[in-house]
């Protein structure tokens, strides 16, 4: 797996300071989310990955080599790239988008039918539709189609920017699960940009928070919510329900302790604290047991175990 | 599709019956001559016959053809250039030129290039040209600029190259624009080519200015109406064409059988 690394880089679009003295590491398999305001340089670090977009000063580096020696054409060829707008080729059928690069890499005929009946898998995306054009499918059927050509020459590196914004919130949700699942089982590098702080955290391993072209804070989701590098940060991860972000992200296993007190409601032990703290809500009671995926007896978690825990961050449990 | 298929849609369609009229107006004309005797009692010869209709028809299809050819290579190429990054300062130029060159009427073009290129066919192409390339020009620019900024911005980012990006995606995404320049620009010109006539060039106008020149009104309508169904047959095939490159816009698709 490739590590992706900014050294010092600075890019400037006439007056305004897209990226300044902007350094990080991406390692090699991350679920790395670029997150901030519009405007913060977000879209600019990404577009430089796949060298649509060269620095002015430092550099950019794939593999340890720097992007910008490289041919950005076949270098491109070798990185996936998701985009809001999705840009499907709008006289081209679905199959034929989803082999675009398989083609342009010059793969045989039924190596680029497999694929792309392989990608049509992946993505729930129906046989019926890969002969369709375009315009004729829903926004969540293009996006789908826009990640499947993304997947289709099995990149190492995959970058999505605003890939799922547009979409409704069904859809949206969706294609998270998706691409969490495929991340998890292929070990790809993705780099994503969003300003949707709750995607963020449910999707990074790495987050790194921006504004104006300065990097702010990087690191795992959970120590970010801990840690809030400072008051704009804090504000952007949702001031007054940073706590609740917190729960969001933290499992009942880590809470639950092996007593016994005649709790009546059941939680699993991989659901979240928040959803504890919901059923406990719905039910009216302070005590839950907690049992494993397959209904064994874990334990119970408490009212004050969840409230307790979350105010000081001092479990070093990570989600 | 099934070849049967064409051919039934062929059936249906005006364009193959009026390019069937054209034809057997061309090559019947000859025989006409009692015909236009009793429209046109007076006249001692009431039908051309300096030219062969089909050479005059040839002559002038060979006039519109050379010159909107050529216009179609240079507007595209031109098209191109303006919507590139190298000559993108170039476009506003280039459109202003273009206006101008329209502007300009066909018969000051044809005076002007005389002393240039002589009498007959040479002007009369430059004049046709020059009146071609302004409508090829604006539909390559408009069709090139209507490709969706994602569209362009995936294709880069997927590893396309430039020209493979321009060939590939942008020129087939432009053609239903390019395609309707060109019906323009053609259709102008099948027009604005009997004028050539006036300085030598063989076309559908020799019958035209004769008539006019010796007050023989059937010569006129002799000339007239093969230019006026030629236009008409050329601009129905155009019909077709723009229906095979506008699936866009129409929802059909070209792998699509029903």
């Amino acid at each position: 797996m490739k590590p992706i690394a900014f050294h010092a880089v600075g890019k400037s679009f006439g007056a305004t300071h897209a990226l300044c003295d902007f350094s990080l590491e991406i390692p090699g398999g991350a679920f790395c989310v670029l997150i901030g305001p519009s405007g913060c340089g977000k879209s600019t670090a990404l577009r430089m990955i796949n060298a649509m977009i060269l620095p002015d000063q430092g550099r950019v580096t794939v593999g340890g080599e720097d992007v910008a020696r490289l041919d950005p054409v076949e270098h491109r060829r070798h990185i996936g790239y998701v985009i809001q707008s999705v840009g499907l080729f709008p006289h081209w059928t679905v199959a034929q988008n989803i082999a675009a690069v398989p083609r342009l890499l010059g793969w045989s005929k039924p190596k680029q039918a497999d694929r792309v009946e392989e990608m049509a898998g992946l993505l729930g995306i129906e046989p019926a539709l890969l002969e369709r054009y375009p315009h004729e499918l829903s926004g969540g059927q293009q996006q789908r189609a826009g990640v499947a050509r993304a997947l289709a020459a099995d990149p190492e590196i995959i970058l999505m920017d605003e890939p799922f914004a547009a979409l409704d919130p069904t859809s949206r949700a969706t294609l998270q699960a998706e691409l969490e699942r495929i991340h998890a089982r292929s070990g790809k590098t993705i780099v994503f940009v969003t300003h949707d702080m709750d995607e963020a955290l449910r999707l990074a391993t790495q987050m790194v928070v921006m504004d104006r072209g300065h990097l702010v804070q990087s690191g795992a989701p959970i120590e970010i919510l801990r840690h809030p590098a400072n008051s704009l940060v804090g504000a952007f991860l949702g001031g007054g329900s940073i706590h609740m972000r917190l729960l969001d992200r933290l499992a009942v296993r880590e809470r639950s302790t092996p007593r016994r007190t005649g709790a009546t409601g059941a939680i699993a032990a991989g659901a979240s604290l928040r959803q504890a703290l919901d059923l406990m809500l719905a039910t009216g009671s302070t005590r839950l047991a907690v049992v494993d995926e397959d209904g064994t007896w874990r334990g119970e978690i408490h009212i004050g175990d969840i409230i307790a825990g979350g105010e000081a961050g001092t479990s070093d449990a990570s989600a | 599709m099934h070849p049967h298929d064409v051919v039934v849609r062929l059936a249906h369609a005006p364009s193959l019956w009026l390019t069937l009229l054209l034809v057997g107006v061309v090559l019947l004309m000859p025989h006409t001559a009692p015909l236009f005797h009793a429209w046109f009692p007076d006249l001692p010869r009431p039908v051309y016959t300096r030219a062969s209709f089909v050479a005059l028809t040839l002559a002038h299809l060979e006039l519109v053809a050379l010159s909107s050819g050529g216009a179609a290579l240079f507007g595209i190429g031109l098209g191109i250039f303006v919507t590139r990054e190298a000559g993108r300062d170039l476009a506003p130029l280039v459109g202003a030129l273009a206006a101008i060159g329209q502007t300009f009427p066909p018969v000051a073009v044809l005076a002007l290039s005389v002393p240039l290129l002589g009498y007959g066919a040479a002007p009369t192409i430059l004049a046709l040209w020059l009146y071609a390339v302004l409508p090829i020009l604006e539909g390559t620019i408009t069709g090139l600029r209507a490709v969706p900024a994602a569209v362009t911005d995936a294709a880069t980012g997927m590893g396309f190259s430039a020209q493979g990006r321009l060939l590939g995606i942008e020129l087939p995404l432009a053609s239903p624009f390019v395609v309707s320049g060109l019906r323009t620009a053609v259709i102008i010109n099948i027009g604005t080519a009997a004028i050539g006539s006036t300085i030598g060039a063989l076309s559908l106008g020799s019958p035209i200015l004769e008539g006019l020149a010796t007050s023989n009104s059937a010569y006129v309508v002799q000339g007239a109406l093969v230019v006026a169904l030629l236009a008409v047959v050329v601009d129905r095939w155009f019909d077709h064409l723009a229906s095979m490159t506008s699936f866009r816009s129409s929802g059909r698709g070209r792998s699509i059988t029903s």
